[in-house]
């Protein structure tokens, strides 16, 4: 946590390493332990899916999570809110807390939300006492509503899941960090440290990434990267940088020149 | 009996319960989730809960995702 920051409260609990990460797609569960050690990733989202009883995996990825890390459960796989709605309450069961980051995706080639479905997942959810994250398409009816209902953050996406080509949404989720007082968690598309720090410059909470760091050749390297670009972000927002102009002004003083016919440009 | 485990097939025996199922099949497994025709199982209720024909059950776990 940089000079002057507070930590992100979600739920009582309090999150300094603003970089969040997801689980999936490591080469091995000791290269995704790694990544998290290094990195002191503080929330990891993971998911639920059925076992092969002919060929369980041997081997449980709580048991690569280092003790204390926040899961937030995924309802990847949910095509409608009724299925989201089942997927957290099993995730509940199986004892990993009541973080639920909502996924409801009917499309198969872009794995785009489906904001409706999403909202009536988060409405149910939040009443029944759980921590809700939508991840959305960044539209700011949806996003409201979504607040409204009770979400703890909302995750609009920066661009498609896995294509790391960063940012391409984000003038709506400008409007999105203008228009709300819920924290936003920009989550999806997030290939670099520096969209995830323009992403945090633009006042998100906190942003997610996956695929990008368990893809990366060396994950734990990059997660650091990933965790200071993140925190270096925030700062430069909590900072207020200037805006941008379209004159010079010049940083050293403009009396006092050595050669009187000094003319400064 | 024949019961649906995530749409497989298996032939039990007669007065099989959760708890025996997944002792036999997932011996090593923890944070298991158990459902049977829609409804969640909770771990304390296994030992005990029959296990009927016909019954259709979910075996879930935890998964690396994003």
């Amino acid at each position: 946590m940089m000079v002057g920051d507070q930590p992100l409260v979600i739920a009582g609990r309090e999150i300094r390493n603003r970089f969040f990460l997801g689980t999936g797609k490591f080469q091995s569960k000791e290269m995704m332990r790694e990544t998290i050690q290094a990195a002191k990733i503080e929330v990891v989202t993971v998911a639920l899916r059925r076992i092969d009883l002919h060929s369980p995996t041997p081997e449980n990825i709580l048991d690569f999570i280092p003790a204390g890390t926040v899961l937030m459960t995924n309802t990847s796989g949910a095509r409608t809110a009724a299925e989201a709605v089942r997927l957290a309450r099993l995730s509940r069961e199986a004892g990993c807390g009541n973080w639920i980051k909502i996924e409801v995706i009917n499309d198969s080639r872009y794995l785009l939300p489906d904001n409706l479905e999403t909202l009536k997942a988060t409405e149910q959810l939040a009443a029944d006492g759980f921590v809700v994250f939508p991840y959305m398409y960044p539209d700011l009816y949806f996003a409201r509503a979504m607040a409204k209902a009770g979400a703890a953050a909302v995750m609009p996406l920066g661009s498609l899941i896995g294509s790391h080509q960063g940012l391409k949404t984000r003038e709506f989720i400008r409007i999105i960090l203008a228009e709300i007082d819920t924290p936003v968690i920009v989550d999806a598309g997030i290939g670099t440290p520096s969209q995830a720090l323009e992403a945090m410059e633009m006042g998100a909470a906190a942003v997610l990434a996956n695929t990008a760091v368990a893809e990366a050749g060396d994950p734990p390297g990059l997660a650091c990267a990933f965790t200071q670009a993140v925190a270096a972000g925030r700062l430069a927002r909590l900072s207020s940088p200037p805006q941008p102009r379209d004159l010079a002004s010049p940083s050293s003083p403009l009396t006092g020149f050595l050669y009187s016919s000094h003319d400064p440009g | 009996m024949t019961i649906r485990i995530n749409d497989q097939s298996l032939e039990l025996e007669a007065e099989t319960d959760v708890q025996s199922l997944i002792d036999r099949y997932l011996p090593a497994s923890r944070h298991l989730i158990v459902d049977i025709n829609g409804e969640i199982i909770r771990r304390e209720s296994w030992r005990g809960w029959p296990l009927r024909d016909n019954d259709r059950i979910e075996l879930i776990q935890l998964v690396g995702g994003g």
